[in-house]
Parts: structure tokens; sequence; C-alpha cells
């Protein structure tokens, strides 16, 4: 089978099915020196799922409200207009792209596990290095959206996919390696470009792009709070396969978190308590 | 007072268990209430329901055998988990010591 070029994949991206525009518009929006909250809660009160979605997990123990909030505005108004981007962002992506039937040979329900798995794993991560909310709902986000590039890959290049995972199953080897040797290209370059597509930030693209081997830096990076909250959903069995291999974590990244080993327990453990937001999120 | 709570396969159940949590029908309907001191007539009705497993409080005080030998076989069907997630992984110190306190991790939520 050819192998394929990376031009040729990011020129098919646009037939991938949309992400709900509020998703996309937000971005924009929240780059606004003054955002206007009644314009955003109308904006986002137009796609009921997502609204539904949101008041659920905001008002799930993982925000740990006092009492209940009703609706988008008074979300925005008690967790403030970032963490209600990152749910709408989280339940937009995630209502939305999971009703693409399809995919042989891919299963969606392991896919979307990990990857919410990882988000949830990348905030607690982020906001143990510093507690910087902002970071930590990118890193939310960028957790989410980390394999974005295997759900692309499959959708588009359903039998060169099938191959890769076939060689993987073979070669019982990293997933990343079978793209490689049978694609061409990897998932984490697929996943980067598709970011960038939708608009997310440059910083964002970037640790999509690197989060299987993070690159040279003096201070820690999103890069490598991704790199981390991957192997820690790995850890904590999302997904639960017999097939699951850990993938290796970047010496220098570890270095640059600093954690040690028994911290590291305690975030395994702490990210384990919130399991059922993630179901919440799937739902 | 906290309680350690058991599953226990219906036929392992006798008069005089508490029940921790609601025992359910094969088919989802609730038969009897978290709380119930169960009698020779609710064991009869639970099987009648073919109801497989229930949640009951442990006895305090009375360490039960098989109940520290399936926590034994846990720990070792988690172990077994961890290291074929690691199959390939234990490759330089760095790894190792993520295996390490991976598998701490794992069996400590098991304990």
């Amino acid at each position: 089978m050819n192998k394929l070029e990376l031009e040729t994949v990011v020129a098919q991206l646009g037939s991938l099915p949309a992400i709900p525009d509020v998703v996309i518009e937000l971005q924009d929006i929240f780059r606004q020196e003054t955002p206007d909250i009644e314009q955003i809660a109308h904006k986002i009160g137009q796609d009921q799922v997502i609204v539904a979605k949101v008041l659920r997990l905001a008002n799930s123990s993982f925000y740990g409200l006092q009492c209940k909030v009703a609706s988008i505005h008074d979300a925005i108004v008690v967790l403030g207009l970032r963490t209600v981007r990152t749910l709408v962002t989280a339940a937009g992506i995630t209502a939305h792209l999971r009703s693409n039937p399809l995919l042989d040979g891919f299963d969606q329900g392991i896919f979307w596990l990990h990857s919410v798995g990882a988000a949830f794993c990348a905030r607690r991560l982020s906001l143990r290095i510093d507690s910087n909310l902002e970071s930590a709902e990118n890193a939310f986000i960028t957790g989410l959206l980390h394999d974005i590039g295997r759900y692309a890959l499959a959708t588009l290049f359903p039998a060169q996919y099938r191959c890769a995972i076939a060689y993987r199953d073979r070669h019982d080897c990293q997933p990343l390696d079978a793209e490689h040797e049978v694609i061409g290209i990897d998932h984490a370059q697929v996943g980067a470009a598709l970011a960038q597509r939708w608009k997310f930030t440059p910083d964002i693209c970037k640790a999509i792009a690197l989060h299987h081997c993070p690159d040279d830096s003096q201070k820690t990076t999103l890069t490598d709070v991704i790199h981390l909250a991957d192997i820690m959903a790995h850890a904590l069995d999302f997904p639960s396969s017999k097939d699951d291999l850990m993938p290796l974590l970047s010496e220098k990244t570890w270095r640059r978190i600093g954690l040690d080993w028994q911290e590291f327990g305690r975030l395994l453990a702490e990210a384990d308590a919130h399991r059922h937001e993630a179901d919440q999120l799937l739902d | 007072m906290s309680r350690i709570i058991q599953k226990i396969p219906l036929d392992r159940a006798t008069p005089g268990m508490v029940l921790a949590e609601e025992a359910v029908s094969s088919s989802g309907i609730a038969l009897l209430r978290h709380g119930t001191t169960l009698t020779e007539k609710h064991l009869a009705s639970l099987r009648l329901h073919e109801v497989g497993e229930i949640g009951v409080f442990a006895a305090p005080g009375e360490p039960d055998a098989s109940t520290d030998s399936e926590i034994r076989a846990s720990l070792e069907t988690e172990k077994n988990h961890v290291e074929r997630l690691f199959r390939h992984a234990r490759i330089n110190t760095t790894m190792e010591a993520l295996y390490r306190a991976v598998l701490e991790f794992r069996l400590e939520r098991i304990r």
C-alpha cells in the first residue's frame, strides 16, 4: 500500500464531520479584549446538546461548586468564561464527532475514553505545576485533542489505518511506530494540522504535534504536560484494553516537571477520583 | 461506624447478614433495601429471582479467610495487568521507576 503525504491528508481534513460553529467561534471571541458574556451565553444556548452537557459537568464534583448553576450565563459568572469555554469545547467535540458512525477496526469508545481521561489528567497535572487557571483549561482541551489525528486518519483513510492497526497487532509495537511504518505519517502530525484548522492556539497545536517526543526547552511547557498526562491516562487504564502499551516517558519532560514518584502516585489517585466525570462527558 | 462491604455470591449468603446495598434481580429490579437483615425467607426470594451476587457488610471482628485470599488473588491479577501494560517499556531507569510507581498506586487502590 502506498504511503501517504502529510499534504494529502491535510487537503482532506475539510471533509471530516464538522465541529459545532460555536466551538470555533468561541476560540475567536475569547481573544477579544472585552468578551460580551450575554452574546456568548446566547450563542452557546443555541446548541441544546452542548448546554445540557456543560451544565451537568459544571455541577459535577470536579468543580466543587457550593450550589447548582442552572444556565450558561450563571455558569460563566460562577466558573468564569475560561472554564465554560473549556466545557463547551469538550461537550461540542465529544457530542458531535462521536456521532460519526464508521469505522471498522477503530474503537471509538476506547478512543474517546482515553482522550477524556487524558484531558482530566492534564488539568490536574497543570494545576499541580502552577496554579494558573488558564493553563489548566488549555491543558484540558489539549488533552482531549491530543490523539485527534487518529480519529482523522481512521475516518479519512480507513484502509490505510486498518493496515496500521493490523501491523501493530502483529508486531505488538507502539501505534506511533505502526503508523510510521505503514502510513508514513503519524497521528500527532495530523492532529496538529486539524487543531490548526479548527483555530486552536499555536501552543495547543505544538503540544499535539510533539506529545510523543517533547522538544528541548528551558521551562515546563504544555507539551510536557500532555506527554505526561497521556502516560497518566494509560496508568489509570483509560482505556482498559489488554493490548494497551505504556508509552515511553521522556526523561527531559520528567526532569522539567520536577515531580517525585510519590507525588506522581498521589496525582494519579487525585485524577482517579474523578473517573465518573469522564463518563459524564461521554454520556 | 465504618464497615467493610463484601460482594458475595448468593449461595454464600446466610440469614443474619446485613445488605450493604440493594439486592437487584438479574433483570435489574430492586428486591430488598440496603440495610435489610437477611432471613431464610429473603434468601428464598432472592434465589427465585436469580440474583447472582449481593453486597453485605462483613461481620466485625471476624476476618474472612476466603476474602483475604480473594484480595490476594486480585492483587496478583492487578500486578499481571500492570506488567502487561509495561511489557516493552521497562527499558531504562526512568521507565522502571514509572513502572514501580504505577504498580504501587494500582495495588494500593485495591487494598
